[in-house]
């Protein structure tokens, strides 16, 4: 983690409030997991006062050219998305300990409601760089207006479902309406049978096993879902939560999320958490 | 930057500090999470996020949110306890060329007795009473121990009794004349005054008709918060005459001077080090800067030089 002006490289406006920003962090040789985040000081004067979690979603060839994408939600976003090419912004990053991809693993699904492709796409980028690796990624949006990535993901040989809730693109519904036909698709429980057999006892559902994943960015009713979808199939599925932070360093302890061990950090201990840690009872 | 810092060094109680700027309490964790980003070996000193007996585990969230230049927080003390402190903590901070102030606090006197006694042969330097967090309950009969000076006096003089450490105690803005607890602590054998903690504050989303903050209240902090902290610093630096620790909203060189000549003999930086990390060694520099500009041979010779 370091402190760095970072140059605007690009600041444009992708769809209607929503912005790729490009930044040059300069030759600091950080390495940048995906699912990391980058503490970001909008402007200079006290409103607003804090810095903005904003989460990566490219890293260039060159690791010191990362991509951003964010929305206007706010006077930080807002202010954000005024900064023009050439001029710099205070960040501190890379931070948060982005996703862990467990050894043997090789069938990838990523479900990205809305905004959540934000990290989903460092991720998807990282993971098409080794052969083998069958990468599936449901892209849920409001409304095809929405529908962010699904070229850049298609570029990267991943195949793209695009779920609206207007049904204007793709099917009509939510992300998680089509992950369980998606699951079925792949034919894992054909692996799970044999997976059962292997073991012989003990396994009541479909076991997938460490060789399928689960990756999620979205609305907390999405990671919800997809949390009693993973628990069903025995899935390994991670998500990527977001809260409001000040530090982003772990030392004021403003951001925490409930877990079943409980309050943990979510700009230290996570963004990324295992979906089974989190305890959903207070929604 | 200079190997030697003149002028910068005060003296606070039996201690020397290099500098007058600290990390507040609670917006430093242990420092360990700032090592990256921070020369922390510069640093005046660390007061440490507070400390319980027994681990805490802090308010639901959500815990914080923006205001117009500032911040609502209601962490509610969230910590591992002292055995924690002592064992996990500690062994970073002891290494370090700065000061450490345990921040301790407790549910009534025995506990604050307690902490300071596990701490005496720790390697810390100093212990800050937090008799004034906002977001905890408490016994008795106020609703902070700070808003009443019985109970400060009571806490003050039970934790100067368990401890030879210099001890500081840290007052709440949250009552009608803040001259009366700062007394009643110095009455009781605090070595210092440090304050202001944060007021007491709320914030409303009006879709959902709902508080910002799971806790309903938090405590305000950032620069909103300045003009009330010099306005108290300069009571009390006139009601007392032990060293007063200021904090409220410092930002800058020029906020950090502004409680100098209120009365402060310290300052304290805390929300800053959210904004900017860099805040408290920029300050540094700054007033070193200031006194060389000025010709003046010690920051102590501002202190309290309001001009009236």
């Amino acid at each position: 983690m370091k402190q760095v002006k970072a140059e605007i490289l690009l600041n444009k406006e992708i769809a209607d409030s929503h912005f790729k920003m490009v930044l040059d962090l300069g030759k600091l040789n950080l390495f940048i997991k995906p699912g990391q985040f980058l503490h970001i000081k909008a402007g200079s004067a006290y409103d607003p006062l804090l810095r903005r979690p904003i989460s990566i979603h490219r890293i260039g060839s060159n690791p010191n050219i990362v991509e951003l994408l964010y929305k206007i939600e706010g006077k930080g976003t807002q202010l954000m998305s005024r900064r023009s090419k050439g001029t710099y912004l205070d960040i501190i990053g890379p931070l948060g300990n982005g996703f862990k991809v467990p050894k043997g693993q090789s069938n990838f699904i990523l479900v990205a409601g809305g905004m959540g492709i934000a990290p989903l796409m460092a991720l998807a980028d990282n993971l098409a760089r080794f052969r083998k690796r069958i990468i599936t990624v449901i892209l849920g949006a409001r409304t095809k207006d929405f529908i962010i990535c699904k070229k850049e993901l298609r570029d990267i040989g991943a195949k793209v479902i695009v779920v609206t809730e207007d049904g204007s693109e793709g099917e009509k519904g939510l992300a998680t309406d089509v992950l369980e036909s998606i699951i079925e698709q792949f034919d894992l429980r054909k692996s799970a049978t044999a997976l059962k057999k292997k073991h012989a006892k003990g396994i009541t559902i479909a076991e997938y096993g460490p060789e399928v994943g689960l990756y999620a960015c979205g609305p907390l009713g999405m990671l919800k879902a997809i949390a009693v979808i993973a628990k069903y199939y025995t899935m390994q599925a991670q998500a990527s939560f977001e809260e409001r932070m000040g530090c982003g360093v772990g030392a004021c302890l403003g951001c925490v999320i409930q877990t079943k061990a409980g309050y943990k950090r979510v700009c230290k201990d996570g963004p990324v958490f295992d979906l089974e840690e989190i305890a959903w009872e207070r929604d | 930057m200079g190997k030697r810092l003149n002028g910068l060094a005060v003296r606070i109680g039996r201690l020397k500090f290099i500098n007058p700027v600290m990390a507040a309490s609670g917006t430093f964790g242990y420092g360990q999470e700032y090592k990256e980003l921070v020369r922390i070996d510069g640093l005046g000193a660390i007061v440490t996020k507070s400390i319980t007996l027994k681990p805490l585990k802090g308010n639901a969230p959500p815990r914080i949110w923006e205001s117009t230049a500032g911040m609502l927080n209601a962490i509610g003390l969230q910590n591992d306890g002292i055995e924690d402190f002592l064992a996990n903590r500690l062994p970073f901070l002891k290494d370090l060329n700065t000061r450490i102030i345990a921040s301790i606090a407790g549910k009534c006197r025995q506990e604050y007795k307690e902490l300071a006694k596990r701490l005496e042969s720790a390697p810390v330097d100093a212990i800050e009473i937090n008799i004034s967090c906002p977001n905890v309950e408490h016994h008795g009969s106020a609703r902070l121990f700070a808003q009443d000076a019985k109970e400060t006096a009571g806490i003050v003089r039970a934790v100067r009794k368990a401890t030879k450490k210099t001890v500081i105690t840290k007052l709440s803005p949250n009552v009608t004349d803040i001259t009366e607890i700062a007394k009643a602590a110095e009455g009781a054998g605090t070595d210092a005054i440090s304050l202001i903690n944060t007021l007491i504050g709320m914030d409303v989303d009006i879709t959902t008709q709902r508080p910002r903050l799971a806790n309903i209240t938090g405590g305000l902090s950032g620069p909103a918060i300045k003009p009330v902290a010099l306005r108290m610093t300069w009571e009390v630096y006139q009601a007392v005459k032990i060293p007063i620790i200021g904090i409220g909203g410092i930002m800058s060189t020029e906020d950090a001077l502004a409680f100098f000549l209120c009365g402060a003999r310290a300052i304290q930086v805390g929300t800053a080090n959210f904004v900017n990390p860099q805040t408290i060694t920029s300050i540094i520099d700054g007033i070193s800067n200031y006194l060389k500009k000025n010709r003046l041979k010690s920051i102590q010779e501002l202190t309290g030089r309001l001009k009236i």
